[in-house]
């Protein structure tokens, strides 16, 4: 309901229209304006006015967007784990394996010939880790290799435990933690 | 509204519709001085009121094919100058609407402010003139331009009822201006 202030607004509208635009100028505008107007429209690809292609497009971008940044985010999520993990195994064995290669180092009982044959096993096992870390970076079947890895380790630790074995036959000074794998 | 209204200048639409560049230029001066006044109201610089009435002519010229005789002419031209304008104002990033610090304590009844005020129209006029920006405009739409709440809240993008308490808002302030003249 409009007051009696409103009403007289209303009433007197016109007195709002003050200003004028002269001849010059708004020939000058018409001209902007005609030349605007009469400007040809960009043509567009007729492929793309058709709504059904502009829908098939958008979903088709979606769904790549969708894949390609799902599949990224896993593979980052992935080697983040499968990095941390390695490194976890790799900071574990090789305390044990460091151990184990300094009593060998200070062992006066080994011979020759028995120490020789170890440091072949062990490169022949450095060199199966490798290979085993290489085929880790192509994200292929991660489990399987970072079980062979330990099993790489476990290996190397046998074989030193067992070569002290025969020099220490009656006295192991290993300690606990490790031969306890 | 009657058909008779709106079917207004029915000939020079459908004309221009086909591209006759005089018969355009015939509407163009029918309505260039009202709808260079609602651009005067709304951005109150002279040069930009002129940028404004441009573009919208040439939105309008352009997207004249969509013109429908759903409402007159002039109020589909003027909607369009309305919405330039209202963008431009954006752009200079000036206030569509009016925020007070002291909002939260302006009462709603303005009974004892402007029962006794002189309704005199060069009051209104001085008195809009000093309102700050965002009651200004929100004074000329729904006083002046004649827009409903609905209306004016698409056009600002706001709510009906923050439509409606800034109008009243607006109103109470241009009165108590109008009573200190």
């Amino acid at each position: 309901m409009k007051d009696e202030f409103e009403k007289y607004v209303e009433s007197q509208k016109s007195e709002f229209d003050v200003h004028n635009i002269d001849e010059v100028d708004r020939l000058r505008l018409w001209s902007n304006i005609v030349t605007e107007v009469s400007k040809p429209e960009k043509k567009v690809i007729p492929l793309w006015k058709k709504p059904v292609f502009r829908v098939a497009a958008s979903i088709v971008l979606l769904i790549g967007c969708t894949l390609f940044f799902n599949i990224s985010s896993d593979r980052s999520t992935e080697n983040h784990f499968v990095n941390e993990e390695l490194n976890d195994i790799d900071t574990h064995y090789k305390l044990l394996v460091n151990n184990q290669i300094e009593l060998i180092k200070n062992n006066t009982h080994l011979s020759e010939p028995d120490r020789e044959d170890f440091l072949s096993l062990i490169d022949d096992l450095d060199e199966e880790y490798n290979t085993l870390k290489e085929e880790l970076k192509l994200g292929i079947n991660n489990q399987k290799i970072i079980e062979a890895i330990i099993n790489n380790y476990r290996k190397k630790i046998k074989l030193m435990e067992d070569l002290l074995n025969r020099s220490y036959p009656t006295n192991n000074t290993l300690d606990d933690e490790a031969i306890t794998l | 509204m009657s058909n008779a209204i709106l079917f207004t200048h029915k000939d020079l639409i459908e004309r221009s519709k086909q591209g006759d560049t005089k018969t355009q230029y015939k509407l163009y001066a029918l309505y260039v001085d009202a709808m260079f006044n609602v651009c005067m109201r709304m951005v109150k610089i002279r040069e930009d009121a002129e940028d404004v009435l441009q573009e919208s002519f040439i939105e309008a010229f352009k997207n004249l094919n969509s013109f429908r005789y759903e409402s007159t002419f002039g109020s589909w031209l003027k909607r369009i100058v309305i919405n330039r304008s209202i963008n431009h104002l954006k752009l200079k990033k000036l206030p569509l609407i009016a925020i007070e610090e002291n909002d939260y304590w302006i009462q709603n009844d303005d009974n004892n402010v402007n029962d006794n005020i002189d309704l005199d129209i060069s009051k209104v006029k001085r008195g809009i003139e000093s309102l700050p920006q965002g009651y200004q405009t929100i004074i000329n739409l729904y006083l002046i331009e004649g827009y409903d709440h609905v209306e004016i809240g698409d056009i600002l993008e706001i709510s009906v009822s923050t439509s409606k308490s800034q109008y009243h808002r607006a109103k109470k302030k241009l009165k108590e201006i109008m009573h200190q003249i």
